[in-house]
């Protein structure tokens, strides 16, 4: 009975050690110049940090200063990647390409880039956005308002032309998830989500005001898009709840990720890193 | 020894003359390149920027591709022996997504073309000058205030003030009236206080363009 007091009291201790979990909020950090980059999308490939440089037509590796380690050169107005650990996905706005890419050391250049192969009937038309989950790839069809997603087995299409739930007007970026499908429909100024067959689910931030939602990241609580004309980022939690706005630093931002817990955004016309930290807030 | 020197020069005249003669080709062929100015609206990130380069790289033997995204100014060259008519280069633009305002060509000859021209020249003493309210945002809103009064055949000049919303402009009142004006400037989605834009005009125009609508008299 004795031990069983002992228990009981050692387990209403350690409750009441444990202190409830305070809410976070992004806070600026500080910005790092990108000599010489003009950024569209960001990836962490490992635990490298590579940007498409669409003006500069290729991919860099930088390190936390922004310096550049590393380059593949000579691509055609790249634009959003995504990556896993071997992998750089790459979609290619200029030549209509999609493809991902691997080091190698029998390669020029060290890299051997492999264009996927989507179907002679499905020809792309300036693809904005490559995303890999998975064995699931997705990729945003700027021109032709549509959204191609391979399931491994088979690829679908959905999206057309248009304003209504489900329709495009111009998608720049795409995620993957789980269970779902984000897209940034960039100047129809909201975020929609849709289901691994194409189904609408529901959209998020079309009572914002944005002008041209480019870049979009999904995490396990929130997601975050860029307002490349506002320049700030919207913080939305999965029900499309607004939880914070970012302002200070960015300027033109095209896209986002988070690397050991920081948040990055780049700025594509300053040639910028934007760095935030989630640090816990009162009430 | 004396021979072989004679051969050795004539075969440096000889190359000497080949690469006179390349360069001479390269200039030439160089100089054969009609230039290309156009300015467009709606153009506001490197998604519609690079679109627009896109489109155009469906045009074989484009160079010199420059774009603007900030002031929409947008130029090219193009091989003078194609002969890229005005209407090609407009119909491109529209088929990119975009809408040209203004469009010049420089051509290899010297000649220029405008997308306005067709103009009736003006008297100067004939002019009147006058100020009305437009409303408006940024610079995009300037341009298409501008050329949808300066279009009109009777219309000087015309400056429009993002502050002050007012567009200032000087006409021909035996050409053309202000209410002509007014109309058309309400046509490329600007309210004044007399025409009101179409709404889908208005919700047509690129997000940093929407303006506060104004109150119809």
């Amino acid at each position: 009975m004795g031990k069983i007091r002992i228990a009981v009291i050692f387990v209403l201790f350690l409750f009441s050690c444990q202190e409830k979990e305070k809410p976070k909020a992004w806070t600026y950090q500080k910005t790092i110049a990108l000599d010489g980059i003009n950024p569209i999308g960001i990836a962490l490939k490992g635990k490298e940090l590579w940007l498409s440089d669409g003006d500069h037509n290729r991919l860099v590796a930088i390190d936390q200063n922004g310096k550049i380690l590393k380059s593949i050169d000579s691509l055609d107005r790249p634009m959003h990647i995504d990556a896993n650990e071997r992998y750089l996905f790459l979609a290619e706005y200029g030549n209509d390409r999609v493809s991902n890419i691997e080091e190698d050391e029998t390669q020029g250049n060290g890299y051997k880039l492999t264009p996927f192969w989507i179907g002679a009937q499905d020809s792309l038309d300036a693809p904005a956005s490559v995303a890999y989950y998975d064995a699931e790839l997705a990729i945003a069809d700027f021109y032709n308002n549509r959204i191609l997603f391979d399931n491994g087995k088979d690829w679908i299409t959905f999206g057309k032309e248009g304003k209504q739930a489900g329709e495009f007007y111009y998608p720049t970026d795409v995620q993957i998830t789980k269970d779902y499908i984000w897209v940034a429909d960039a100047y129809n100024n909201r975020i929609q989500v849709f289901d691994k067959k194409g189904k609408f689910v529901k959209m998020l931030g079309q009572d914002q005001k944005m002008n041209a939602a480019t870049g979009l990241l999904v995490t396990g609580q929130e997601v975050l898009i860029t307002d490349f004309e506002h320049k700030r980022v919207l913080v939305f939690d999965h029900d499309g709840q607004l939880k914070q706005e970012l302002k200070k630093g960015i300027d033109k931002a095209t896209d986002l990720l988070i690397k050991d817990g920081i948040l990055h955004i780049i700025n594509y016309r300053k040639g910028e890193l934007v760095l935030y930290n989630a640090e816990e807030i009162e009430g | 020894m004396k021979w072989a020197t004679k051969k050795e020069k004539m075969k440096r005249t000889y190359i000497i003359l080949t690469i006179t003669l390349l360069s001479t080709i390269a200039v030439a062929a160089q100089k054969e390149m009609d230039a290309f100015k156009v300015q467009v609206d709606g153009l506001g990130c490197p998604f519609c920027a690079y679109g627009l380069e896109k489109k155009f790289k469906e045009f074989k033997g484009i160079k010199k591709v420059k774009i603007d995204i900030e002031t929409g100014d947008f130029s090219f060259s193009f091989p003078a022996e194609k002969a890229l008519s005005m209407e090609a280069v407009i119909k491109q633009v529209e088929k990119a997504g975009y809408t040209p305002i203004t469009a010049k060509i420089i051509r290899a000859n010297g000649t220029v073309e405008n997308s306005e021209d067709g103009k009736v020249a003006l008297d100067p003493n004939k002019l009147e000058s006058t100020e009305i309210i437009v409303a408006g945002n940024c610079d995009l809103c300037k341009a298409r205030i501008e050329n949808a009064a300066e279009r009109l055949n009777g219309v000087g000049e015309a400056s429009w003030n993002a502050d002050s919303k007012l567009l200032s402009l000087n006409f021909d009142p035996d050409k053309t009236s202000l209410e002509n004006i007014e109309k058309s400037v309400a046509n490329s989605g600007h309210d004044t206080h007399s025409h009101k834009a179409k709404d889908q005009l208005y919700d047509k125009l690129p997000q940093c363009c929407h303006y506060e609508r104004l109150k119809t008299k």
